[in-house]
């Protein structure tokens, strides 16, 4: 029986799909011009035309997203339910599409430097952000393991797009062995999860509202058998993995380090967001309490606050700092996670949206240095940028105090959100952990905004080494968005909570 | 015990075997070798589990293809003559068999049916759960077609000690489990939009691929000697340099 | 209380923001002078002059209704947690709403001629602009969140203006320290909120159903433990913030900054915010008894303890600048004996004279080419009368010269630390030695500086070679000047004149706003400030009714007993500075060993340093980092490492032990997670499973009926 199909629901994802054909057939067929600044003639994309497609593609995405969606306020479904469109999704959506969004205006000028294949490039984001939007609308086991592939092999080949850096390499088959390793053992859950609805229902289904309801009844009636709490935890951790969470965390720092920069920005953020929302759609609710997986997750979300951030102090090199940092940030989201009632959904996308633009920012100020000439690798290469350049330094400032938590930016409402939530939810100490942990952040926080403005500009000027308006733009937008969600975040903050109403109300 | 349960469990103990002895063989075309065990055998189990499209594929894919591929591969890079140093880890071991172990025992129910958990709900040889969304059309005693609404309307039809699922005198209605019919009726059925999607995700494949090998850019060539991703001679530099220093 | 609207307060706080971003965002390009300073001015002069207009609107109202409020923006929504951005103006916060923007008006006029050819001219106004709307912010929000706001707000404002002339690296240093000491406040203020939040289920302190009302209403419904707890975290914010012990140490370096700064921030406004923070929100320290009295002794020590410390400094900055810790120490011995209008009182009356003293003091370190230490000072009455007068204008009222301003709040102060049921004798004792201290600091101030010959600078003294300490800023080579070449020092003009004036008659007036009740046989008067505080205060006033049953002589007598002290300074420092000639000399030479104590303000920062930060650097660098990652995680990395290698011979570098430990580090926490399960008993262990298996039988089934075949 074909099922019923409706593609009116699935726009975005087929705009990115088309998106990324078309960047690959321009890619293939646009003469290659001999640029301003290179008469060789090898430049990728002179005109800026795939970076243009690319921009259109994502941009109309949200635009449908955010307007086309109509009048209707419940989840809509397609492909007999493998498909589900709901408010929560497409918030999700949209904090995916913008991280995707900004991360393609930083990869632009570096990309032209390195003369990577733009094309492929550009396809690759767009295919992983088609994945991530199919992982926001999966209801299915099958469909939550194709999305995170499709998210995921993408990211493996950009990890490694510097293919003649070590350091980038070793990032690709990092992330691609221990993600497949991951992805095997969250596969071994869902199948353990499979066959455990079939055998208690009678029926074999793999899909997750079945699922959830098999094991709410089995556990109510205690006969909820050890493999299908095996089941649960393995389907976890291949989720947690994603989100970096201690002790799935080891891959990061070395990925983050060594990717391109602007792909460790993007995957820092949209990555963790959509994972996040994942995890919330499967374990939040009741389900977790039947598959007794709240201490496992109460456990790991303390250890990854902790532990990302007591190594965050420790690092030297930026990126690291960040990578290690971003990690305790996911914790942060484990919290909402836990929490999962609407306060707390909600916590965790208005924290993924405003994680996404701090960071988005502090990766966009490395980025523009790159450009202008200040490669920066560790704290010590920051030196007195900040008073050579007080903008950037202001920006940089402004995306530390935020992921810091520093009222009145956006960072400091997603950590409130979040840790409200969890009181209410009951779990004070995980609550004081994650204050506790916060404050350590301050330390590692603050380092990069005292050695910008406290030391000796360096002399003299460094040469730029290609045009930046891309990252300026970026820059510009996700400080801005930093500020205005502190300054006013009443609005953004309902719009998040009606988002979380429409996943609770589906539970 | 069935001899086909006895056969099934053979090939799974032969495909385990094969996994080990990937990691565990020092010689990479030996462990190539090793994978092909593991593919034919896996193959055998979907065999001797009725799912019998699925274990041609399986050969034909896995063990036909990509096993040779890897070979190549280790051909190619002219790898196949040396040892790849492979240590022993005691502590992995210490860790990685009693964690074995642990899944086994605990999973086991799983698969030793309703000993542990509660009784399925429907049992018994009609039980034809996996094809029961698939459009079927089967043929009544009276020699009527209509079209199946679940797993009752699999009966023996002609009475000849096949159901109808795998009788082989009743070709149209072949569209059980692991026939080519039953694995399209599937793919293209309830789970086309994962199908599709999988299809994008080649996509992503071939261009991930174009992004990791296209031509490097002329005036790097000359700095970097040697093939792009040749693994660095010298002691491993992997992590710990950015992470140490405090 | 039903508070009436009005839409002049955003309007009060707007001008400041604007001026903040118009020279914050022009003033480079613009590189005009004149109009930086004018927009600056501007937008704080106007809302000054708003200020009053809303004071008359407020006098104009029924006594016990007097409220003003405006919610500018729907703010917070989180489930019951509901904020907006309000502003509420009652006669506590117009109060400080007249001071910040009158003072903050003058201050901003003083700049104009103080910070005349800086190289940041355009930044520093914009600053200035930046914290009186944070202080703003503060004093009229009309919720904890938006006070919280202003409180980073000037925190913030206070950083960039202490490390204003960053190139200087101590002052980096001092904005440095000043922000993290605050940072370890605002965790206390924030875990207040928190807990005031989950006790009240709201964060508005005013109006009806505020947490005044609530805890007048009925105080008993509430878990007193959990009042004085949230009590408590509120008042380390005060500390912080107001600098009181343990975390003051960050005032005195705190002026580094410019000088009006320290005289606007560091003195008038800024660290009064705790203060205004426990009158705002009178009701919960008035039920919080314990606390109360941490207070009353942690300002009377602090108060103390501060002026000890200033009785030898050189460096007049510091002299001052220790002479506000310790008046805000007198302010939070009234908050702890419950005298909150007292303590308002104190704060406002402190504002007049402090400014006025620090302005003087910037008067007189422009006149002497940024030279800061007194020692080089002298007989400046003559070249400097206008500074001169108002200097010792704002001396005698600090010091407590009778019917002077400060004479007024501090005389009170004292009366309330001994009489109030929550005060007590010790605490008395401990504030009359303090008073003691002020009057002796002061006049030393005054001797070394403007009285006696002037000395000026030795033949050969650098800039920086022979200054004590580090804190003392260099930029007077944005002047263009050499050191000790240029002829006497000159009177400021007169833009830095005229707010002295205005301020130093005020530090001789001021005190009249609120007469205490001894004069007036124990009736309040109708103009009085402790009167026009009343409608806020009500339910929080500490009763003197047990003080009173003591006769009026023994409030006469204690405060003959405070003037007396004061005089007994003057003529102290009369004898020992009189025409000496080396007078910063004779304190250490008879003294040495106390001198020497308090020379190095009791060793506090070495205290610090030794039992709080290097034990915290070392855990930090020696502990986590060593044991937590070098021990624990590349123990485990190195261990499998290690172990790899005693049969590798090569290992390359994608095949190295680093990926395998990886994915060990995560099997292994899956390992613990199953053995967890396994132990808690989550997931059960049934072997007959695995023996059925071996008994042949139905475990076929099993396996056909999932695989669904025959």
């Amino acid at each position: 029986m074909i099922p019923s199909m409706d593609f009116g629901l699935m726009v975005p994802e087929l705009l990115l799909i088309a998106a990324g054909i078309v960047v690959l057939l321009a890619d293939a067929f646009l003469p290659r011009e001999a640029g301003k600044d290179d008469p060789r003639g090898d430049v990728n994309d002179p005109r800026g035309i795939n970076l243009g497609i690319t921009l259109v593609g994502l941009l109309a995405a949200g635009a449908f997203i955010a307007f086309g969606r109509g009048d209707v306020t419940g989840a809509q479904e397609t492909f007999e339910g493998l498909f589900i469109v709901d408010r929560f999704g497409d918030a999700f959506k949209m904090v995916a599409l913008l991280g995707t969004i900004l991360g393609v205006l930083l990869s632009d000028g570096w990309l032209r430097n390195q003369r990577l294949p733009t094309g492929a490039f550009y396809a690759l984001i767009l295919f992983a952000t088609t994945g991530m939007l199919y992982l926001l609308s999966a209801t299915d086991m099958v469909m939550v393991f194709v999305g995170l592939e499709l998210m995921s092999i993408p990211l493996y080949c950009l990890a490694a797009a510097l293919r003649w850096e070590d350091r980038s390499v070793e990032a690709g088959v990092k992330y691609l062995v221990l993600g497949s390793f991951a992805t095997a053992v969250m596969l071994m859950g869902f199948a353990l999860l499979y066959g455990f609805v079939g055998i208690y229902t009678g029926e074999a289904t793999t899909r997750l509202d079945a699922v959830v309801t098999a094991v709410n009844a089995a556990s109510a009636a205690g006969e909820l058998p050890g493999f299908a709490l095996l089941g649960g935890v393995l389907a976890m951790i291949g989720l947690l993995f994603k989100m970096s969470a201690v002790p799935f965390h080891m891959w990061t720092p070395d990925v983050y380090e060594g990717s391109p920069t602007s792909i460790t920005a993007w995957m820092s953020v949209s990555v963790k967001a959509v994972t996040a929302a994942v995890l919330l759609r499967i374990f939040g609710g009741e389900v977790l309490d039947a598959l007794h997986l709240e201490g496992i997750l109460w456990v790991v979300a303390a250890l990854t606050m902790f532990l990302g951030n007591t190594m965050a102090l420790t690092q030297d090199n930026v990126k690291r700092m960040l990578a290690y940092s971003s990690v305790a940030h996911g914790g942060y989201m484990l919290v909402g996670v836990l929490a999962a009632s609407s306060a707390g959904s909600a916590a965790v996308l208005f924290y993924a949206a405003a994680y996404t633009f701090g960071n988005m920012a502090a990766f966009a100020v490395l980025i523009y240095l790159s450009r202008v000439g200040y490669e920066v690798e560790t704290f010590d290469d920051l030196k007195g940028l900040g008073t050579k350049m007080p903008l950037v330094g202001a920006v940089m400032g402004i995306s530390m105090l935020s992921l810091m938590g520093i009222p009145p930016l956006a960072g400091f409402f997603g950590k409130f959100a979040i840790f409200r939530a969890a009181v209410t939810e009951g779990y004070v100490w995980l609550t004081v952990i994650g204050l506790l942990t916060s404050a350590i952040s301050v330390a590692y926080y603050l380092r990069p905004i005292v050695v910008m403005f406290m030391s000796d500009a360096p002399a003299g000027t460094a040469k730029a080494t290609g045009q930046a308006w891309t990252v300026r733009v970026a820059l510009v937008a996700a400080v801005l968005v930093t500020v205005g969600l502190g300054l006013m975040p009443g609005g953004t903050l309902d719009w998040a909570l009606e988002s979380a109403q429409a996943l609770v109300a589906g539970r | 015990m069935d001899p086909s349960v006895l056969a099934l469990y053979a090939c799974c103990l032969l495909a385990l075997a094969g996994g080990a002895g990937v990691i565990v063989l020092r010689n990479p075309v030996h462990a190539a070798i090793s994978l092909l065990f593991t593919m034919l055998a896996l193959g055998g189990a979907y065999a001797m589990m009725q799912a019998h499209l699925l274990a041609a594929l399986q050969v034909l894919i896995y063990a036909g293809a990509i096993v040779i591929l890897i070979v190549y591969v280790i051909m190619l890079l002219d790898q196949g003559r040396e040892e790849v140093p492979h240590p022993f880890y005691p502590l992995g071991v210490a860790i990685g068999v009693p964690l074995a172990v642990l899944l086994v025992v605990i999973s086991a129910p799983a698969f030793m049916g309703a000993s542990a958990g509660p009784e399925p709900l429907i049992t018994g040889p009609e039980d034809c759960t996996n094809c029961e969304s698939a459009a079927v059309m089967v043929k009544k005693p009276d020699g009527s077609l209509v079209e199946a609404s679940g797993c009752e309307d699999y009966v023996d039809t002609d009475n000849d000690g096949f159901t109808d699922c795998n009788d082989p005198d009743c070709h149209d209605n072949q569209l059980c489990y692991g026939t080519v019919r039953a694995v399209g009726g599937s793919l293209l059925g309830p789970f086309v939009l994962p199908f599709e999607v999988a299809s994008v995700l080649l996509l992503a494949g071939i261009a991930g691929s174009i992004l990791l090998t296209g031509r490097r850019p002329k005036e790097l060539e000359d700095v970097i000697a040697g093939p792009a991703i040749a693994p660095a001679p010298g002691p491993q530099v992997v992590s710990g340099e950015g992470r140490g220093q405090a | 209380m039903h508070a009436e609207h009005t839409s002049l307060l955003a309007v009060v706080i707007a001008l400041p923001l604007l001026g903040a971003l118009f020279n914050g965002l022009t003033g480079r390009k613009l590189k005009n002078d004149t109009l930086v300073h004018s927009v600056a001015l501007a937008a704080v002069a106007i809302p000054a002059v708003l200020a009053w207009v809303l004071f008359f609107q407020l006098l104009g109202m029924d006594e016990h209704g007097r409220a003003l409020h405006q919610t500018l923006f729907p703010w917070i929504h989180v489930g019951s947690f509901q904020i907006d951005f309000g502003l509420w103006l009652d006669p506590l916060s117009a109060v400080m709403l007249l001071i910040i923007t009158n003072v903050g008006a003058l201050i901003h006029l003083y700049s104009i001629g103080y910070m005349k050819g800086d190289g940041s001219y355009y930044r520093y106004f914009a600053y200035l602009n930046l914290f009186i709307f944070a202080m703003l912010c503060l004093v009229l929000g009309d919720n904890l969140v938006v006070l919280f706001l202003g409180w980073e707000g000037v925190g913030l404002a206070s950083y960039l203006l202490i490390g204003f002339w960053f190139e200087d690296r101590a002052n980096a240093k001092a904005g440095k320290k000043a922000f993290i000491t605050n940072r370890v406040g605002d965790f206390g203020f924030a875990l207040g909120m928190f807990a005031l939040f989950v006790m009240f289920g709201t964060l508005t302190p005013v109006g009806d159903g505020g947490i005044n009302a609530q805890l007048a209403a009925n105080a008993g419904a509430f878990d007193s433990t959990w009042i004085e707890v949230a009590a408590l975290l509120l008042f380390v914010g005060a500390c912080g913030k107001s600098a009181q012990i343990p975390l003051y140490v960050w005032l005195p370096d705190a002026m580094a900054g410019p000088t009006p700064v320290s005289a606007l921030i560091h003195a008038a406004t800024m660290v009064t915010a705790g203060v205004y923070m426990i009158a705002r929100l009178n009701g919960l320290f008035f039920a919080a008894e314990f606390a109360s009295s941490i207070i009353l002794y942690v300002g009377a020590f602090t108060a103390l303890f501060a002026a000890t410390i200033g009785l030898v400094q050189n460096d007049i900055k510091k002299v001052l600048a220790y002479s506000t810790v310790s008046q805000l120490g007198f302010m939070f011995t009234a908050m702890g004996a419950g005298a909150y209008a007292i303590g308002v009182f104190h704060l406002m009356t402190h504002a007049f004279f402090k400014a006025c003293l620090f302005l003087g003091s910037g008067s007189v370190i422009a006149a002497m080419h940024h030279e800061q230490d007194m020692r080089y000072y002298g007989g400046l009455r003559k070249f400097m009368p206008i500074t001169h007068l108002t200097f010792l204008a704002a001396t005698l009222a600090i010091a407590g010269f009778p019917f002077m301003a400060g004479f007024m709040s501090k005389d009170e102060i004292l009366w309330w630390a001994f009489a109030s049921e929550r005060g007590s004798t010790f605490a008395y004792i401990l504030v009359l030695l303090a008073a003691f201290c002020t009057a002796f600091y002061m006049f030393r101030i005054m001797w070394m500086t403007f009285w006696g010959e002037h000395r000026g600078a030795p033949e050969g003294h650098g800039h920086g070679d022979e200054h004590e300490g580090d804190d003392s800023h260099d930029h007077a080579d944005d002047h263009g000047h050499g050191h000790g070449h240029h002829g006497d020092p000159v009177e400021s003009p007169w833009t830095m004149t005229v707010p002295l004036i205005v301020l130093g008659a005020l530090s001789v007036v001021g005190g009249l706003l609120s007469i205490p009740p001894i004069f007036t046989g124990h009736e309040t008067i109708h103009f009085s400030l402790h009167h026009w505080l009343h409608p806020v205060l009500a339910n929080s006033e500490v009763h003197l009714a047990e003080a009173y049953a003591h006769s009026g002589a023994l409030e006469w007598g204690l405060m003959a007993l405070s003037v007396s002290v004061g005089f007994a300074a003057f003529l102290a420092t009369y004898l020992l500075y009189k025409g000496k000639d080396k007078l910063y000399d004779i304190f250490s030479a008879k003294t040495p060993g106390l001198h020497n104590v308090l020379w190095n303000k009791w060793f506090v920062d070495e205290i610090y340093e030794g039992a709080l930060i290097n034990p915290l650097v070392l855990f930090s660098r020696e502990g986590l980092w060593r044991i937590v990652d070098e021990v624990v995680i590349d123990g485990i990395v190195n261990l499998v490492a290690d172990m790899g290698k005693i049969t590798a011979i090569n290992v390359g570098r994608l095949h190295s032990g680093d990926l395998r430990a990886s994915a060990g580090v995560m099997v292994l926490g899956l390992a613990l997670i199953m053995v967890a399960a396994v132990a808690f008993g989550i997931i059960e262990v049934d072997l007959s499973a695995i023996t059925s298996l071996f008994e042949g039988g139905d475990a076929s089934d099993g396996v056909s009926s999932l695989m669904g075949g025959e």
